[in-house]
């Protein structure tokens, strides 16, 4: 029988060894394209970010406490909301300069299967307050611009991405429309590529039956918003609990228009979703509901 | 070596058929466990074995009954080809629904057409070859 065979279970022993290698590639493999340059390289924030749980210091320098964070450039209040049976997180953040909204990659490093978590890219680098970015080493095409420096300019064919400008203002963009050298050209700073945009101009722009990757369930969530000059927001939210279910796109949307966004942006949930402050993880992330664990992601958003 | 392959068309089939369901059952699981994401790679995995198996094997023992036919490589060459296109949109939705793809999965699509195609052909020259040679003593 095995005569008989043999040629066909050479080539299934062949789709078996190439099938390995492809999800091998896919989840394991590291890459590394690239580090950081040394102009826009994760830097250690501001060395003075004193984070006792709680102090107060009357000589105007740091005050923190768990939560809060002031210093003479950086103000945070992190406030936490229960909305459609979700626990969300909200850091309200607001900077003397748009410096200090800055990404950073996992190991100072671009390229694929390059992962850590929040927590550990955050402290690397000395962030204040931190959420998980785009993961953008998920795929193989987008735009990828991190604090001024371009690292991919593969489009991705009407997709729209979050771009974040040296004057701290937000802007979103279609990757068809525009190529990523333009946005630099522009004054582009940032770019996030995850999506979809959740608001635009005080508008909602996601529709009730919209969602990531086919996805129609609530979820754990991460986005972005600017309310006005050097002031944003931080949101994440649980999810996939018995505590908190998570949101929809749309749900996520409103909520963000309830906080006064003008623009805001939808970045890597589910599992991924993580709000580090403060020298703590002050949410619950989870992938399948069942322990509290933190995802290793590619990169973060962060004030620092 | 002329031989009916009437049984073996039937067993053929029934063999597609079963790796259908085993399909058809597992991308269901599969995306129950998905947080509501689904490819339709996943969804629709199963129609690759059944449309590409067991039909045309019903079909031929429908319409060909007990006819001779030649054996030859046309066989395994098709059963590759559409093995791999089910494990490639298998692998496909799998990458999808982890919202992690990878330019790789083309391979399974070149590869596996590239097989269905070869196969077709082969069975075309092969029973062409059947009809011409198997005319009877009385041709002559």
């Amino acid at each position: 029988m095995f005569r008989k065979h043999r040629k066909m279970m050479a080539y299934m022993l062949a789709l078996l060894v190439f099938t390995t290698y492809v999800m091998l590639d896919t989840f394991v493999i590291t890459r590394v394209y690239g580090d950081a340059s040394e102009a826009s390289a994760n830097h250690a924030g501001p060395g003075n970010h004193a984070r006792p749980d709680s102090s107060a210091d009357t000589s105007g320098q740091t005050v923190s406490s768990s939560n809060s964070y002031s210093d003479g450039n950086i103000s945070i209040t992190l406030n936490e909301y229960r909305e459609n049976d979700t626990t969300i997180y909200v850091a309200d953040v607001q900077v003397s300069s748009p410096e200090y909204l800055r990404t950073a990659l996992a190991y100072g490093s671009y390229g694929r299967n390059v992962t850590a978590k929040t927590s550990e890219i955050a402290e690397s680098v000395g962030a204040v307050l931190a959420v998980n970015g785009d993961y953008y080493g998920a795929q193989e095409q987008g735009y990828v611009i991190k604090n001024g420096e371009l690292y991919r300019d593969t489009a991705v064919a009407g997709h729209e991405d979050l771009v974040i400008y040296e004057d701290g203002s937000f802007g979103i963009i279609n990757e068809s429309e525009v190529s990523a050298q333009e946005l630099l050209d522009q004054g582009a700073v940032q770019t996030l590529s995850f999506g979809p945009a959740l608001l635009s101009n005080g508008s909602i722009t996601v529709g009730e039956n919209e969602e990531v990757g086919r996805a129609m369930a609530s979820n754990p969530r991460t986005a972005i918003g600017i309310i006005d000059e050097n002031h944003y927001v931080f949101v994440v939210s649980d999810g996939r609990t018995s505590e908190s279910a998570g949101l929809s796109l749309y749900e996520l949307a409103e909520f963000m228009d309830s906080l006064g966004a003008e623009t805001a942006y939808n970045l890597d949930g589910g599992g991924s979703s993580t709000m580090y402050f403060n020298g703590s993880v002050v949410n619950n992330p989870t992938t399948g509901g069942k322990s509290t664990k933190e995802r290793s992601v590619s990169d973060i958003v962060y004030i620092g | 070596m002329y031989i009916s392959d009437k049984d073996q068309d039937i067993r053929k089939a029934f063999t597609y058929l079963v790796i259908s369901i085993v399909l058809a059952i597992a991308g269901a699981v599969y995306e129950h466990f998905s947080f509501g994401v689904w490819s339709n790679f996943m969804v629709y995995a199963f129609m690759i074995p059944l449309a590409g198996g067991t039909l045309p094997y019903m079909l031929r023992y429908l319409v060909s009954g007990a006819k001779p036919r030649k054996i030859s490589a046309a066989g395994w060459v098709w059963h590759s080809g559409i093995a791999t296109l089910t494990v490639g949109s298998v692998v496909h939705g799998i990458l999808a629904i982890s919202g992690r793809p990878n330019h790789l999965t083309i391979v399974y699509l070149i590869a596996g057409t590239a097989l269905l195609a070869s196969a077709a052909v082969m069975y075309v020259i092969s029973n062409k070859g059947l009809s011409e040679g198997c005319a009877g003593p009385s041709a002559r």
